[in-house]
């Protein structure tokens, strides 16, 4: 090749233009080299590839007919254990897990049985540094080995992956054990993107026994606004008319308006009419939000003497208040006086005809 | 003898930096690709959604002149799995019948809707609720815009993560239950985008990709190898820095408190209109957070959430790039000062001089180069062919390997094209685009760079073809 360079290009020898033509030449041939090596990689890929999928159509074919035999009771458990050899523990509980995700009752509970045994292998990969295996290992013991290793899951809460964290959770409410609940809520503050209103729903399956524990972390001052935010969600799912007045006496004093506003939602299902100055109060605060909720949560408790307020509040610069207060007179059959706003070309007028109408 | 002058040494730098980049964004994009597979064998989606904490979601779906698709790309996304998510489909003043299908397909009635933000958009002429979906919600506005009317959608938005697509693109039904992963991995996630798939020749039934193949069109089986390297090679590796610049329009999940903060879409209301509002969302997205200090990450899934239908004539896909390309510049022109600034970290530093010199401007110095060395070739004595031939072999060696290296890619993670002989046929298109297409391509971004400084604003129009139906 230098011979080549010398002869046609005509650079010199140890001059830069030569060296780099020579630097440039050497590197074309790198990198076919280099696209070589892609290729059989890419190759070698697909036959892993196919391999794998192979070997786990073959296991399928193996195990298939078997489960169904155990789910029957054709075949008993004992009897398809022996057919797994030593090093194919993980990938039967791999197999397993996504029936386990389907069934439920007793055929689920025979899967337990099966599973019950590879239970401490699995429970070995919650200390794995890959938190993907760890999150699958909380979910396999979720499925198959609750409640034994229930120890380990409570561990798992204080995972710093998030996915960790959040099967962890989904797993001890589903255990419905009320004693889980405030662990649980805990760490709602690190995830905030959780989804409140679902976990609100998670907790109110666990039943009434879970309210005295709920109403606690509500109401104390010292927790984050995630867990009591939560925790009034729940509350509200609940109907639970003890801790209402506590609710509103909460309210004059909060500047959280997260917690303000699931403290409304809890009064719009517990609220009581004596409740209702509380959020006449609240319909003063500059933050629309709380003005629109408390008119919202008002709406259910006022009566016809609360005319002159609600009629007030049509006056809010906010649309959004001003319906509230519009829904709010029609429900204390305020129809005289809406008709009397429709009238009187009242900015608000369009919104008084709208409710009127709704009724015809 | 020939003799290196400026211009030579400065297509060299330019070659070798980007180069590089390629390299090491690509091999970066193999550890993040690796680790991502693994974590999907770990936790399927069905695991994600027995949990019950998946945030709530809210589609955004702009809707200009859809009179013949709108309902059939409203029913598509109703019918994605995801436990928690509406749709809000924003008319935007379409002239055609786009509405009325709307309301008569779906029963919707007029409604009371709050918004949450107050983005400047053109006038909201109603809100509306279908009376059989309850999570279905259409939103009448003026004409302004796509860029507008996911603005109009964002003020609407209630959930603390909203999605944007485009009307046209096809989304896997687990295609939010992917895009969300890294929302629940990490609290300061502020966006993610997810890789855009190619659907030309391969077969849709009511909304679904059901058979993946390679298209017919000798241009648009370019376009597969392109987005190959684009979306798993460059985007996957950029991810791995937090320095993600573009996230397509066609499918991204974002923060809604985060992108309100940060002032919306750019449109002429409030700002600047661009044809690139995707890109500029992100590069906003990435000053303002690193402006307020705050932590924030801005992330890829490397899963084919969304499916695309790409042009497969020379004369809409010269419009289609040249408009990319216009929409970069745009984008980074705007933010200009995040260059080399060191406020802006990695981003200023890497990222940004990256996709505005290398990216934006790059194509002004290859296409140059391409004609000063044929002109060099005929003019200039032997030791310049050599040179320039060189030179060639080496650029046209670099790009064969890098798309050798996307394709493994893709086996590594997805392996979507199933066939043995969808993989020789890539291996051959890498060969071959060095051979026009790439010149056209840098040719069309060219355009894109002049019709930039001439300070055009239109978009242009996209001719579809439209999905081919399975069997």
């Amino acid at each position: 090749m230098e011979y080549f360079f010398e002869q046609y290009a005509g650079f010199a020898p140890d001059t830069f233009e030569h060296r780099l033509l020579l630097m440039l030449s050497d590197s074309v041939v790198a990198l076919l080299l280099l696209t070589l090596i892609f290729a059989l990689l890419a190759l070698w890929m697909r036959w892993q590839h196919d391999r794998h999928d192979r070997r786990w159509r073959g296991l399928h074919a193996l195990w298939d007919s078997d489960i169904l035999n155990v789910l029957s009771g054709d075949m008993p458990p004992a009897e398809f254990h022996r057919r797994i050899a030593p090093q194919q523990e993980l990938d039967f509980i791999r197999f397993l897990a996504p029936y386990g995700w389907r069934l439920r009752g007793s055929d689920l509970d025979t899967l337990k049985q099966l599973a019950l045994d590879y239970m401490p292998h699995v429970a070995r990969q919650l200390q794995h540094n890959e938190p993907g295996v760890r999150a699958w290992a909380v979910n396999v013991i979720s499925l198959f080995g609750m409640p034994k290793y229930e120890r380990d899951i409570v561990a798992a809460l204080d995972d710093e992956s998030a996915v960790v964290v959040m099967f962890a959770a989904s797993t001890l409410l589903a255990q419905r054990r009320v004693h889980y609940v405030a662990p649980v809520l805990d760490q709602m503050q690190r995830f905030d993107k959780w989804n409140v209103n679902s976990a609100a729903s998670l907790l109110a399956a666990m039943g009434p026994d879970a309210i005295p524990v709920l109403e606690r972390i509500y109401l104390d001052p010292q927790r984050t606004t995630r867990p009591r935010v939560v925790a009034a969600l729940a509350l509200a799912n609940f109907s639970d008319y003890a801790v209402a007045d506590a609710a509103a006496a909460l309210l004059p004093g909060c500047d959280d308006v997260e917690l303000a506003v699931a403290t409304l939602r809890l009064l719009s299902k517990v609220g009581q009419p004596h409740h209702a100055p509380y959020l006449k109060k609240l319909c003063e605060s500059p933050v629309e939000a709380l003005r629109i909720h408390a008119l919202r949560t008002l709406r259910a408790l006022c009566t016809r003497e609360d005319r002159a307020f609600l009629r007030h509040m049509l006056d809010d610069p906010s649309p959004w208040v001003a319906r509230q207060a519009i829904r709010a007179l029609d429900a204390v059959g305020a129809t005289d006086l809406l008709e009397d706003i429709v009238r009187s070309g009242h900015p608000r007028a369009l919104l008084a005809r709208q409710a009127l109408g709704e009724h015809r | 003898m020939y003799t290196l002058n400026v211009f030579d040494y400065l297509v060299l730098a330019y070659f070798i930096v980007l180069s590089l980049v390629y390299f090491v964004t690509s091999l970066v994009a193999f550890g993040r690709l690796r680790s991502y597979s693994y974590k999907l064998d770990a936790y399927p989606d069905s695991a994600l959604l027995a949990s019950g904490f998946m945030p709530p979601i809210t589609i955004l779906a702009p809707a200009y002149g859809e009179e013949a698709t709108c309902v059939e790309s409203t029913q598509a996304l109703l019918a994605l799995e995801y436990p928690d998510y509406e749709v809000l489909v924003i008319n935007d003043g379409s002239k055609d019948r786009t509405f009325e299908r709307m309301v008569e397909a779906f029963d919707m009635k007029e409604a009371y809707r709050m918004p949450n933000a107050d983005i400047p958009t053109a006038t909201v002429r109603g809100v509306y609720r279908s009376s059989r979906i309850p999570n279905l919600w259409l939103i009448d506005k003026e004409n302004g815009g796509k860029a507008d009317s996911l603005n109009a959608g964002i003020n609407y938005t209630n959930s603390p993560l909203f999605c944007a697509v485009d009307a046209d693109s096809l989304l896997e039904k687990a295609a939010l239950t992917r895009i969300v992963r890294p929302y629940i991995e990490n609290s300061d996630t502020v966006a993610v985008g997810g890789i855009i798939r190619i659907v030309n020749g391969s077969h849709v039934h009511a909304g679904k990709v059901t058979q993946i193949d390679m298209p017919s069109n000798l241009w648009a089986k370019f376009q597969v190898l392109e987005y190959f390297r684009a979306f798993l090679a460059g985007r996957m590796g950029w991810e791995a820095f937090n320095a993600t610049f573009i996230i397509s329009g066609a499918f991204g999940l974002f923060h809604r408190e985060t992108v309100v903060a940060a002032g919306g879409y750019s449109t002429k209301r409030n700002g600047v209109e661009t044809v690139g509002e995707d890109i500029e969302l992100v590069v906003r997205l990435h000053r303002y957070c690193l402006d307020h200090k705050r932590p924030y990450r801005i992330s890829y899934v490397p899963d084919p959430v969304a499916w695309t239908e790409c042009p497969e004539n020379l004369k809409v896909l010269h419009r289609q790039r040249s408009r990319w390309q216009r929409g970069l510049l745009e984008a980074t022109t705007r933010h200009a000062r995040m260059l080399f600034n060191p406020r802006y970290g990695r981003v200023g530093f890497a990222a940004f001089p990256y996709f505005m010199l290398l990216e934006g401007f790059g194509p002004l110095i290859e296409f140059a180069a391409y004609v000063y060395f044929f002109y060099l070739l005929f003019v200039l004595p032997p030791g310049a062919a050599v040179f320039i031939t060189t030179f060639f072999l080496v650029a046209f060696a670099l790009g064969t390997a890098l798309s050798f290296l996307a394709i493994s890619l893709e086996e590594l993670s997805f392996k979507r094209y199933p066939r043995m002989k969808h993989l020789l046929e890539l291996f051959l298109l890498s060969f071959a685009e060095a051979f026009g297409y790439r010149q056209l391509n840098a040719w069309w971004r060219i355009n894109g760079v002049y019709t930039f400084l001439r300070g055009h604003k239109d978009w242009g129009k996209m001719e579809r073809k439209g999905f081919r139906k399975a069997g």
